[in-house]
């Protein structure tokens, strides 16, 4: 056995300076695109449809990132994530629109009634694996689309136009909470104990995790912020029906977590964005929009099935060296002793 | 002393087939026991009965004195820990993701505390990380500490197995043929090091094995196991003698190995 020490730095050596020198960068990076696509939209140099393409990227991230931790980090497929959308835009909805309450207190509402979706359709299916959870997620999405088309009070069919409540500054600092606070539940021992049930959920069981509590906790966080977008997506798009939660959506959604890596945060961020732009790009030519995407699908899934970032996470240190957290020691080969 | 694990005419049965009848088993605090037999004799059944994969069809386990009726997870936060005859790691995660891993049982901070980067956080992360260090370099696994745990060599992969089920604070060790695979150098070394270990951690050992030098140097008790039923169980010497299991069970080749060592 070895007894000489080990050469890996431990985390708590550089931790106390960690946070505050990456924050502090990280902050001042935020505040300087935020505050510059506010300046050229309100100075008229982006034109509208740069801003709404802008403010759909927002919420595509969050959308992303919030299902990028049910199904890449804790490995549940869910075919259902913009019925979770759904909810949230729904109530948020009733509750500003129709009960005249504050918008923030509506999109957290709507938020909450997501989760709760979360906890209930979690509940009963998250016993089941794979392809059945798909399929039972799949279902959960198009009743409530049925429910929506047929309730009068939420407009049935036609829907509901509530006003323009969302913009670029809310879109843009809920993602970055969104992001922030998925990022730091990933890098825990929680989003260990998600990732260990991905890996292997009878040896994640076998060590202390327990594996059905963690799994419905990650649905409902992940619905909580789909629903926040949802609500976001709401009351920025003056409409909404109820066939814009459909299965097609929330298959949408699915490619921009794939296409960004199944598993990274950051890959997700990265999908959301090309494919928002990419999608406003061919904005003119919708027929040939779909065979790219096809084949933009195929292509990856040939050749980069990872996806773009694979699992690996981009992170400030890899431009400015500086910042690194912890020494990725390790990778000598044959150097046990 | 109450023995820190106890079966009673523990059964289990799967449709018509008795896959474990009436076994009776203890294992003594800090004692090494063995558990043999031919393939399909219901070994891994009874693990998965101790680790309460499984209910019992029929008798009482228990556990430190207790009657045991808890989901798996809780099993293992009161500290029964487990290898796999199939090694099951986390192969994505690193080496030391999967000893940390083990630990999130008794972790101290929520939810909450882990979104919004508490001090607590902070504090309870880096506790961990020192102990699972600690832990790898017991088992000279600290070089490879951030290397995915897939591309561990296969005896490396065994001891992270070892590693990852100390790691969850155990009082008993299941090692479901950890041997498996390894040469005789390397079959010696493990039997060291599960002495060793079992002594530090103050473990109580129960061992499937069927690399018969290994159960005979390590273990100071053995069942065996026909039939999903005991047929003896005593001392090596004793059941390296004991004519039903040589002629019932080891066969002659056996015989022959046991002469050998």
């Amino acid at each position: 056995m070895a007894t000489q020490p080990a050469k890996i730095p431990a985390r708590t050596s550089t931790a106390a300076l960690y946070p505050w020198r990456s924050m502090g960068i990280s902050i001042l990076g935020m505040v300087v695109v935020w505050g510059v696509v506010q300046w050229l939209s309100q100075s008229g140099v982006l034109n509208l449809f740069i801003t709404q393409t802008l403010v759909i990227m927002g919420i595509n991230v969050i959308l992303a990132v919030s299902l990028n931790l049910i199904t890449g980090v804790t490995g549940q497929l869910v075919l259902g994530h913009a019925a979770f959308m759904g909810l949230g835009c729904y109530f948020a909805a009733i509750l500003t629109y129709k009960m005249g309450l504050p918008f923030p207190v509506g999109l957290i509402g709507g938020g909450l009634v997501a989760g709760l979706g979360g906890l209930v359709i979690g509940l009963p299916t998250l016993r089941l694996r794979g392809d059945y959870l798909a399929i039972a997620t799949l279902g959960f999405g198009e009743i409530l689309r049925i429910v929506y088309q047929n309730w009068d009070y939420v407009g049935g069919a036609v829907g509901m136009s509530p006003p323009q409540l969302a913009n670029w500054t809310w879109v843009f600092w809920l993602a970055v909470l969104s992001v922030l606070i998925i990022w730091h539940l990933v890098d825990s021992s929680h989003g260990r104990a998600l990732q260990a049930i991905r890996e292997n959920e009878i040896a994640a069981e076998a060590v202390g995790v327990a594996t059905t509590r963690h799994k419905v906790t990650a649905f409902i966080i992940g619905a909580f912020f789909a629903g926040i977008a949802g609500g976001l997506y709401g009351f920025y798009n003056y409409a909404f029906q109820p066939s814009s939660f459909d299965f097609l959506h929330s298959f949408n959604i699915l490619v921009l977590v794939v296409l960004g890596g199944l598993g990274s945060i950051t890959g997700s961020i990265v999908g959301a964005v090309v494919v928002t732009a990419l999608q406003a790009a061919l904005q003119s030519y919708p027929y040939i929009q779909n065979v790219i995407f096809a084949l933009l699908l195929i292509l990856m899934m040939l050749f980069r099935r990872q996806g773009l970032l694979g699992r690996y996470e981009f992170h400030l240190s890899m431009i400015f060296p500086g910042l690194r957290r912890e020494e990725k020691g390790g990778h000598s080969d044959g150097a046990r002793s | 002393m109450e023995p820190v694990l106890e079966l009673e005419q523990v059964s289990i049965q799967f449709g018509g087939l008795k896959a474990v009848s009436d076994v009776d088993l203890r294992v003594e605090s800090q004692e090494l026991v063995g558990l043999i037999g031919p393939n399909g004799a219901g070994k891994t059944t009874i693990f998965n009965l101790i680790t309460g994969v499984y209910e019992p069809t029929n008798g009482t386990l228990r556990y430190l004195g207790a009657p045991m009726h808890a989901p798996t997870h809780r099993l293992a936060q009161m500290g029964i820990a487990r290898t796999f005859q199939n090694i099951r790691l986390f192969g994505q995660l690193t080496v030391l993701e999967n000893v940390l891993i083990a630990m999130h049982g008794h972790v101290s901070y929520g939810w909450f505390d882990a979104m919004l980067r508490t001090p607590r956080y902070w504090r309870t992360e880096a506790a961990m990380e020192e102990e699972a260090i600690a832990l790898l370099r017991r088992f000279g696994l600290e070089t490879h500490a951030q290397d995915q745990a897939r591309n561990l060599p296969y005896g490396s992969q065994r001891l992270l197995e070892i590693a990852r089920a100390l790691a969850v604070h155990p009082k008993l060790l299941l090692l479901d043929e950890p041997a498996a695979g390894m040469n005789a150098q390397e079959s010696a070394d493990l039997v060291q090091l599960i002495r060793t270990v079992a002594h530090d951690f103050d473990l109580a050992v129960l061992l499937i094995e069927h690399d018969m030098s290994v159960v005979m140097n390590l273990c100071e008790r053995i069942y065996v196991l026909d039939y999903g039923a005991v047929i003896a169980q005593g001392p090596p010497e004793e059941i390296r003698q004991n004519p039903k299991v040589i002629e019932a069970y080891l066969g002659e080749e056996a015989e022959q190995a046991i002469a050998d060592h």
